[in-house]
């Protein structure tokens, strides 16, 4: 489709200044790299200038630092572009999206609760799906946590996942 | 068999509690009474409130968030009552069980509060309107 061509064609312009990383990994799939320091100024180009819907956010622990990536839906023309940005450990800060999008403010503590992302000029950053009495601090989707029964424990489940064979 | 074990027996009440349940469990609880299963038949009808009930129908791994509350619904419970766990994550906590966020499964966290719960076990994922009826009958006839 020309059109989805074009847009891309657009958004890779925009954010060619601020991004690490442009890839096109389809027809309909965009990742872009973001460094910390201009994450803020690439999720308002897109929700701002371009109009894209926020779809949702997710978060990801890849040991030394952890990833948050924000996924806008051009609905026109059918295409999602990811914005990935991450903050390093031990206490990884990124610029909140939800002081001008507030459909990413359960999200956004969603992933402060679970994977410890300080989430810079967040409008209510309490806490939100933990339970009350959870410790602060603790954060039960980061790689270090412990799971039930140890690192043995861990390592039967993650042969059981990737099938027996097949190390990565 | 006091009168009290005799009135509970004969129209169960019944209040129905999600303690992390996917919604699935209540789903098959709402079919036990609506027309097609109709259980209001033997006298068991919904209630709002743990206090007029004379059963708890539980669904859910219990999260640490709904153990103090689970307790607290327990408690508020006039006695005797009988505690159905409906479904797999009630009775054992299912895929649930290594999870973070546990603290059931829900028979360890009522007993904690009344070592001599009746608790009755209905597995299942969900269970069949069916087997809700049969776990609520053969709980009756126990007691």
């Amino acid at each position: 489709m020309a059109d989805r061509e074009e847009v891309i064609a657009r958004v890779e312009r925009r954010l060619s200044g601020l991004c690490e990383r442009f890839r096109r990994r389809n027809e309909r799939r965009v990742y872009v790299d973001v460094p910390p320091e201009h994450s803020l100024e690439a999720n308002r180009a897109l929700f701002d200038e371009f109009r894209a819907r926020l779809a949702t956010a997710s978060g990801r622990d890849t040991r030394d630092r952890v990833e948050v990536l924000y996924h806008y839906c051009f609905d026109e023309v059918g295409i999602v572009v990811t914005l990935r940005t991450w903050g390093l450990k031990p206490e990884p800060t990124v610029d909140s999206v939800a002081q001008f999008c507030p459909g990413a403010n359960f999200v956004e503590r969603e992933i402060h609760d679970l994977l410890g992302v300080v989430f810079r000029n967040h409008p209510d950053p309490r806490r939100l799906i933990l339970s009350d009495d959870w410790p602060s601090g603790v954060f039960p989707l980061r790689k270090d946590y412990p799971v039930r029964g140890g690192e043995k424990e861990r390592a039967r489940l993650v042969a059981r996942l990737i099938g027996a064979g097949e190390k990565p | 068999m006091g009168l009290r074990l005799w009135a509970l027996k004969k129209s169960p009440w019944v209040y129905h509690v999600n303690v992390g349940a996917c919604n699935n469990c209540d789903i098959e609880v709402v079919n036990c009474l609506t027309p097609a299963f109709d259980v209001e038949r033997f006298g068991m009808v919904l209630v709002p409130t743990p206090r007029h009930a004379d059963a708890l129908l539980v669904t859910g791994f219990c999260s640490r968030q709904a153990k103090p509350r689970l307790q607290e619904i327990y408690r508020q419970t006039p006695k005797p009552c009988v505690v159905f766990c409906i479904g797999a994550c009630a009775c054992s906590m299912g895929i649930f069980a290594d999870s973070y966020h546990a603290a059931g499964p829900v028979d360890s966290v009522i007993r904690e509060v009344d070592p001599d719960a009746i608790i009755a076990y209905v597995p299942g994922c969900p269970p069949r309107p069916q087997a809700i009826i049969a776990g609520a009958v053969k709980a009756l006839q126990s007691l």
